[in-house]
Order: C-alpha cells, then structure tokens, then sequence
C-alpha cells in the first residue's frame, strides 16, 4: 500500500472512528438519563435508536469538518492543452418544455464559442437531444424547436434529435440507447439534465482532464443551484452555493478513485461507460426489481469495479442547475431518490464492486431510512413515559422526610445540545471561514452570510419535522411495494396556496395533532420538548404554503444571484429572443403549417 | 478525434445545405438524426445467483419422482 491508499484510508478510518465515538457518546449518555429510574426494555430500545440516528448525523458532520481543511485544487494537467477528442453534449428531456432546455444547449454552444474564441483553440463538440417525451404535444413542440435551434446555432450536423418509442430503462435506457447507436463517434459524453446549464470553458476543461488521465471514466462536477424564486427554493440556492461546497469538499478528500456520479453535469469516457455500465433490469417486480432508478450510483460503482477513476473535481466552477421551488417538489424528488436508493439492496452485493462502492450504497439507503430511526425514537419516549412509575419519595417506611430521586435532566440536555451541535456547528464553522477568507462578500458580505446561515437552519428546522413525514411515508410505499413510477419533474414557478398545502399535506396535520394531544395526555413532560417537532406538522399546510411564495431581500444571497454567470446572461438573452420569435404571427403559422 | 474515433465518419460533411432548406422532417430523418456509430454495451452482472441458498433450502423440500424417459 503506497503512502497516497495509506492516507486516504487513515482518513476514511478517522471519519468512520469520530462518527461511531459521537454515536456511542450519544449512548451511553442515554443509557446513563434512562438509568435514573431504572433501566427498561424502552430505555434500552431508545438508546440503541439514539446511537442509529447519531451516528448518521455525526458522519454528515464529520465530512463537512474533513472538508473545512482544505480548499478545492485542480489535478495536475494543462489548462491550455489542445484538445484532440470529439464529445457529445447529452441532454435528456422528458416532457419538459423544449423552449427552456433548447435555448439552454444554444446558450452552452454559444459559450463554448465564445470559449473557444478567447483561447485560441477548437474542439470537436455536438450536442444530441434525447427524447423520452411521451406527450404528444411536446414532442411536436420538441421537433419544430429542433429546427430553430440548428437554424439559430447554424448547427446542422453538430446538433441532434432523437425520441424513442419507448422509454425503456427511464434515463439509464435512454443515455444506453445511445451510446448503443452512436457510441463510437465520441470519446466523451457530457450527461446533463434538462435543467443544467454549464459554461463553454468549463466543458473545455473537463475535456482536457479527461484527456489528462487516460484512465479517468467519469468527471463529476458540483452543480450549484440557480435561479430560485421562493423562500424555500432560495434558502436550498444558498445551502447549495455556501455549505455544499465544503460538504464536497469532504467527500472528493475520502472519496480516492471511488467517486460519486450524480447523474447530470458530468463527463464520462464514452469507451469506459459503454464497457461498464450497461445495466441489467433487476430480478422481480418494482420498486425493488425492474430497471435501476437511481443508475448514477450504480454507473459509478461498476467504472470504479471495471478499474476506471471516478472523481469529484470540486474546483470546477461553471457548472449549475436548478432545484425545487417547494416542499411538495422537493417531496416528489425524493420520493423517486428514496426508492431507487432503497433498491440499492438489490445492488449492494454486486460481485466485484470495490469496498467503498459498498459504504457508499449504505449511505444511500441510510440516509433515507434514518427518519424512520428519528420516528420510531419519538415514539418510543411517548410510550415509555405512559408507562414509567410515579416517583416514590417514600421509599423508607416511617421516615417523615422525603427522598427526591436524582435528576438526570442535565445528561438529556447535553444529549440535546450535542444533536443540535452536530447539525448547526459545521455550518456555522462554514459561515465563520467565510469571513475569514473573503468567501462571504459573495454571499453580501460577513453579516448577511451570518444571517443567511441562521435563517437556513431555522427554515430547515422548521421544514424538517414535515419532510422526515414524507420521508416515512416514501420508505413505507416502497417497503410495501408501491412502485412511484417516473413522474415529470415540476420546472414551473411553484408557487402554492393554503388550499393546495391542505390537500397536501392533510396527514400530517392529523398525525402532528393527534400525535401532540397524546402527548399531553400521556406523557405532559415531553411536550415542550416534542413541541418543535408536532406544531410545524400542525403547520404544515401553512409552511408548504408561504415557504413557496416567491422571495426577495437580503438573506440568502448567492454569488450567481448578485452576479449572473455568463452562460446564465446568454441563456437568458437567447430564452428572449425565442420568446419574441415564437409569439410572432410568422412562428405560429410556421408551427401548425 | 482519437484513436477511437477517427474511423468514424459522423456526418458533419453535408453542410453546404442550410438547415432552413429542410423540412422538420427532413431535417429528423437525415442530418439531425443520431450519427450511425454503434459501440457495444454489454449488460453487467449486478446480483448474485440466489443458488447456495436455492439449493440448501432446496435439500429440505422433497423433489418429485422424474417420470421415465421414453428413449
């Protein structure tokens, strides 16, 4: 083992130690509160429950400590290399409207161009439209936009459109299908999403980092999240742009040649991806058989089975998409993630995938199961303090004075205070580096930075209570065999109102109230401590709706807000000008003719 | 181009013809379809075959007798 594998895996060691220590403190702890009335069957099943749920905190934690000591560097290649390989820009789209992601690839080309122009240099790039629509109206759409774009960019023979009959594999089949068709006239695929947007330099880059490392099979970008109007989709803008990167940063440090692939606004080595990555649909039915969902993860493992580098180049900027506007959004999102994660379980025993290919299919699954873990532990206090014994301050017959047990309060306070800690100290940490580094002018200066970090803590806390619900709520559907299918995701403005958070989000009403009234009835001690948790269910339909409403101010502030990136400005610009072209008596007549 | 690539002749080549020459579907059927550059991509093996298992619980459940061969 030579120095580099011995570091990386003292590191990998030291994140899991700090994480297990963490958990079992937060353990033994409770063992310790539990013990003052007597250890029971309910003390012994929440301290086990607490060290589940802690240890998944800390290891978040940790990763983001493990980030904070170091910054973002770029591997050893030449930024002006000349580049000699042909990619392919891949956007995948599926029944979104093509006006957007079209005027997105003429943005890119048009940035590339641009890129180009500004090195000297020239590479061999196209772009293939793959189509997955199944609505016949925007699959017309698609096809007379198609035209514009190539007539716009002067594109013929450099763009491409193609939509399948059927969308066998989802995604997966569809890049599949591709590279099954015309694989070999590319060295390298850039895999976006209908929503990425990426600058020309930072394609240019990549292509020659790929280059640099002939055995590198995926480059993976951090994508920051642009153009959020709501309050609930700005504070995710400003948690992607300000703690993300140090959470990546983090993770590109454990991560050796093993790394992630996230899907979209990444780059693989067409060669390596074909060899590797053609996926089996899994024995039985969906959600836990059938076609891979979440294929990145999966795709990510077998180049790194298949001997290939995957790597998180978390230095590159450029690279950008967007997020959900709302709660509900959010839910629909995670409600696919949760059970293509869940079908990981199908996965995790792949003959051959390297060890930490492994650990990271178990975060996957963890990571969506760990709510239920948080749950089951609230509920198991309730009842256990339905059933505790009344105190005896008696206890010695005939003795006239009496005994008051010893409180054991405090070791549940610093219990508390440590949870809490392992959410809010690395972000505040992230927050204080700012300053100190000059990151946080971006994000309008220290104070506003500050502020942002403590409104999104608040926000997330207050949200929190409400997604752990639909996150129960997605585990139990797929545990009992619901299969969530392949819904479009929601581009639009997502905007809510009271009305439409009610019919969403009614269940969890009912569940925060009865769950808040049972607490009162049984076990009145826990109510101001569970409070935090029931009155945002309570709330729910409220927060689903006022977190959705568009927002403006100071907090939550992005670098990209402030300043737009080039590529953002070109897509906007070309966006206009399609919008006037297309709204013109000419256009109209052109698409029906 | 590359090693990998150079045999491959996508066709970039027709572009003396504009683009507003062509009809939508014209412009679908020839230059804007995927380029004919087929690369094998072989399905991998992602789970086990359940046999150990098949065959120890296998041992336990009494097979039916085979019926006799006519050949």
């Amino acid at each position: 083992m030579n120095y580099g594998r011995a570091a990386l895996w003292g590191l990998r060691s030291l994140a899991i130690l700090l994480s297990l220590a963490a958990g079992c403190g937060a353990f033994v702890l409770f063992l310790q509160f539990g013990s003052a009335d007597g250890l029971d069957i309910f003390d012994a099943l929440r301290a086990l429950l607490i060290l589940i749920s802690t240890l998944w905190l800390a290891w978040g934690a940790v990763q983001a400590l493990i980030g904070l000591t170091s910054r973002a560097s770029p591997p050893p290649y030449d930024d002006r290399a000349p580049i000699a390989g042909r990619a392919v820009v891949l956007m995948p789209v599926y029944n979104e409207d093509p006006i957007y992601t079209f005027t997105r690839l003429a943005a890119m080309d048009q940035s590339l161009k641009d890129a180009m122009a500004a090195q000297g240099c020239t590479a061999n790039i196209h772009f293939a439209i793959l189509s997955d629509t199944r609505n016949a109206q925007t699959a017309e759409r698609e096809e007379f936009l198609f035209g514009k774009l190539v007539a716009d960019r002067q594109g013929l023979g450099r763009f491409f459109y193609r939509r399948r009959e059927d969308n066998t594999g989802k995604k997966a089949g569809n890049i599949e299908d591709f590279i099954s068709r015309s694989g070999s006239a590319y060295d390298f695929a850039l895999i976006l999403d209908a929503d990425s947007l990426m600058e020309g330099e930072t394609i240019l880059q990549m292509m020659r980092r790929m280059e640099a490392d002939p055995r590198l099979g995926l480059l993976q970008t951090l994508p920051k999240v642009i153009r959020a109007r709501s309050h609930f989709g700005r504070a995710m803008q400003f948690s992607a742009a300000f703690f993300s990167p140090v959470f990546a940063r983090g993770l590109a440090m454990m991560q050796g040649r093993t790394g992630p692939f996230w899907g979209h606004n990444a780059m693989v080595r067409v060669r390596a991806f074909a060899e590797c990555c053609g996926l089996p649909a899994l024995r039985g039915k969906p959600p836990f058989g059938g076609h891979v969902m979440s294929h990145d993860y999966v795709e990510a493992a077998l180049l790194a089975r298949g001997g290939w580098t995957v790597r998180l180049d978390d230095d590159l900027e450029g690279s950008f998409e967007e997020g959900p506007e709302n709660i509900m959004d959010h839910a629909k999102r995670d409600r696919r993630w949760c059970q293509g994660n869940l079908q990981h379980i199908r996965v995790i025993g792949a003959p051959g995938l390297r060890g930490w290919s492994r650990f990271v299919f178990a975060q996957g699954i963890t990571a969506y199961i760990a709510p239920l873990f948080w749950l089951a532990f609230i509920l198991a206090s309730v009842g256990a303090m339905a059933f505790v014994a009344p105190p005896d301050y008696f206890p010695e017959p005939n003795w006239p004075f009496p005994y008051f047990p010893p409180s054991e309060a405090s070791k549940a306070i610093s219990l508390a205070i440590g949870i809490f800690g392992l959410l809010f100290v690395p972000k505040l940490l992230i927050a204080l580096r700012s300053g100190m580094d000059g990151t946080a002018r971006g994000f309008g200066g220290m104070i506003r930075a500050l502020g942002s970090t403590i409104a999104e803590l608040l926000i997330s806390s207050i949200n929190a209570p409400i997604l752990l619900l639909f996150s129960t709520r997605s585990v139990l559907q797929v545990l009992f065999g619901a299969d969530g299918g392949w819904p479009t995701n929601n581009r639009g403005d997502g905007t809510m109102n009271l009305k439409e958070g009610l019919i969403a989000s009614w269940w969890i009403v009912v569940i925060g109230t009865v769950g808040l009234a049972a607490t009162w009835l049984y076990a009145p001690g826990l109510l101001l401590w569970l409070s935090p948790v029931g009155v945002p269910m309570v709330l729910a339909p409220f927060i689903i709706s006022v977190t959705s409403r568009t927002a403006t101010g100071m907090l939550f502030t992005t670098p990209t807000e402030r300043a737009p990136a080039p590529v953002m400005v070109l897509h906007d610009r070309i966006l206009n000008i399609w919008s006037e072209d297309l709204s013109s008596p000419a256009a109209e007549e052109k698409h029906h003719a | 181009m590359t090693e990998y690539t150079s045999h491959v002749a996508v066709q970039t080549a027709d572009l003396n013809t504009h683009s507003a020459q062509l009809s939508t579907r014209d412009l679908l059927a020839g230059p804007g379809a995927l380029p004919d550059a087929p690369m094998a991509m072989p399905v991998q093996v992602l789970e086990r075959e359940p046999r150990r298992l098949r065959n120890l619980f296998g041992a336990f459940i009494p097979q039916p007798a085979r019926a006799h061969s006519r050949g």
